[in-house]
């Protein structure tokens, strides 16, 4: 797993937020344009397919069974 | 003798001697393990001095006296005493109190004003000290050490009465375990379910009344009183009979199980762990977060967390005292905490697999934690692919950080209108307030990315997953064309009612 090289920025963007400057290489007549959103979409669901482990450990998380709830809790130190 | 004492305190003031108490001949451990903590935490607050109520009376032990207490050959007295911590000296708080009392002479408003004064400058908090020789610490309420990485968001106010001032001290409640009508899982689902006090205004249930809610309808560890401990089914049912939503999560992972952890805390919530050594379970509150700008944000497939960066959690253990720091072991693949051992010094660890998270909820938040977090994924892989693609960048040079949170509604909107991620003008704001209806608690996606700023998705919370509804896209740049079109491209990919964006009339707003 790659590293985020650019951990101490983001650290900077939650506690202040950055003003961005103005792009025009993000117009969004894009928007608009069917074969790109098609793209936008292939990609999208190539991202999920990439994290499918991401996603089995969230739900891992979720899947409970009858031994879970009868864990006894009595620590007495 | 009056009913308030006062003393000159440091960290080697001897409480047990002061308070007069005395190890019971039976006692397996050290009764005053936890008053001792006490001790050695307000000296590091900067405690000088003390005062000591001869005579109070605890809604909390009153209960406990009333159902288990009372009931013994032993006369137990219903009256506590209560220790009151000061960052001034002895002649200093004398002189100060009075000067309090003067001041409020002119006036109700004065009088509150001075007395929030006084509170926020030197009060550090109290302790009720039940008469209990076997289990002294009552109901106890300190500040917490808040810095630039320890973070309690749970933090409320609590409102106490000494000589004529109201005092304020903002905390967690904390307690010893009593072994009576109490062990570690009722204590930590009472003093996890004070954050409730404040956002619903719900009168916090007693110990006796949490452990007799668990009991009523199973009994699978034996009599309830004195207590057995409680299963986790039981903790869920004493919450559910409170009307208020057990969210239970498995802890098998470390990234997912502090993800959840840190969400829980960045909504303002205590979340309860149950967590395992040597064959015992044990249950804490968690009151606050320590995060390490020196570790890394490591992104699991473009997305990160800043749970990622915890190094430890703040926790309320009745075997030891209130706002522990129990560090993180990064190297494991489940959650273990490193917490300093009952019986040890400092130096040494117990280390705890936690094994479930227990959230007790607003029953009619619907979506879970687990379930936004997947929202969240989804989000920011639309996200994370808009950008590569449009900006001709392969996948794995975008990432994404992602937080998620339930705020309610209105804190949510005060966000908006102050701090640092408030509207850019105030037509963007105008707006919002008049086109979205935000729910009791909204579920809250934070998505950022160096090329789009910050981006809110709000969730409609009483709806699930599989009917999700986005509420509105709120992007945070000011100025930045590249966060708007992203907001918009996420405004449309997941069908949400509302699109704000800073400017007003931009050929993007909606």
């Amino acid at each position: 797993m790659r590293a985020l090289q650019t951990s101490s920025s983001l650290f900077a963007m939650i506690s202040d937020p950055p003003s961005l400057t103005p792009e025009t290489e993000m117009d969004d007549a894009w928007l608009e344009d069917p074969e790109f959103r098609a793209q936008i979409a292939q990609e999208i669901e190539a991202c999920r397919v990439e994290r499918q482990q991401w996603y089995v450990h969230n739900q891992e998380a979720g899947q409970l069974t009858e031994a879970d709830f009868a864990v006894r809790i009595d620590c007495r130190e | 003798m009056g009913n308030t004492l006062l003393y000159a305190f440091d960290a080697s003031t001897d409480l047990e001697k002061l308070l007069e108490l005395a190890k019971p001949a039976f006692h397996p451990g050290d009764p005053f393990r936890q008053l001792n903590y006490i001790r050695s935490y307000v000296a590091t607050l900067g405690g000088k001095s003390m005062a000591l109520e001869l005579e109070c009376i605890d809604r909390h032990h009153v209960e406990d006296h009333s159902v288990y207490y009372s009931k013994s050959l032993r006369s137990y007295s219903n009256t506590c005493r209560r220790l009151h911590f000061f960052n001034l000296a002895e002649t200093e708080l004398k002189v100060a109190m009075e000067t309090v009392l003067e001041k409020a002479q002119a006036g109700a408003a004065l009088y509150r004003a001075a007395c929030e004064q006084f509170s926020s400058e030197h009060y550090l908090g109290f302790s009720v000290i039940k008469p209990m020789h076997g289990a002294p610490v009552g109901r106890t309420v300190l500040r917490a050490k808040e810095g630039k990485h320890s973070h309690f968001p749970g933090l409320l106010p609590t409102r106490v009465h000494l000589k004529g001032l109201e005092l304020t001290v903002s905390g967690i409640p904390f307690q010893q375990q009593d072994y009576g009508v109490s062990a570690c899982a009722t204590t930590a689902i009472w003093a996890s379910l004070h954050y409730l006090r404040g956002s619903e205004n719900l009168r916090s249930p007693t110990p006796v009344q949490i452990t007799r809610l668990a009991t009523q309808s199973q009994l699978p560890n034996g009599r309830a009183i004195p207590s057995e401990g409680l299963s986790l089914e039981q903790m869920c049912s004493s919450m559910q009979s409170l009307g208020i939503a057990p969210c239970l999560v498995a802890a098998k992972e470390r990234y997912v199980s502090l993800a959840v952890i840190h969400a829980a805390l960045r909504s303002r919530m205590v979340p309860i762990l149950v967590m395992q050594r040597n064959g015992v379970h044990h249950a804490v509150a968690v009151t606050g977060s320590r995060i390490s700008p020196a570790l890394e944000l490591v992104p699991k497939f473009g997305i990160a967390e800043d749970a990622s960066s915890l190094e430890g959690l703040h926790l309320h253990d009745d075997r030891r005292g209130p706002y522990l720091l129990a560090p993180v072991d990064h190297t494991k693949s489940a959650l273990i905490l490193q917490i300093h051992g009952v019986d040890e010094s400092n130096q040494v660890f117990e280390e705890w697999t936690v094994t479930h998270i227990l959230i007790p909820t607003y029953p009619k938040i619907h979506l879970s934690f687990l379930e936004l977090r997947v929202i969240g994924g989804m989000a920011s892989d639309a996200l994370r692919a808009m950008v590569a693609k449009r900006l001709g960048k392969p996948r794995d040079d975008v990432t994404a950080l992602l937080a998620i949170q339930f705020l309610r509604g209105p804190v949510y909107v005060e966000s908006l209108i102050h701090g640092p991620y408030r509207l850019a003008n105030q037509s963007q704001l105008d707006r919002f307030l008049d086109h979205v209806v935000l729910p009791r608690y909204v579920g809250v996606v934070s998505l950022t990315t160096e090329l789009t700023g910050r981006i809110d998705l709000l969730l409609d919370s009483t709806e699930t997953q599989h009917n999700s509804r986005c509420l509105a896209v709120v992007s945070h740049s000011s100025g930045g064309l590249r966060g708007a079109v992203a907001a918009k491209f996420l405004h449309q990919e997941l069908r949400a009612n509302h699109l704000s964006v800073p400017a007003e009339d931009s050929p993007l707003t909606t």
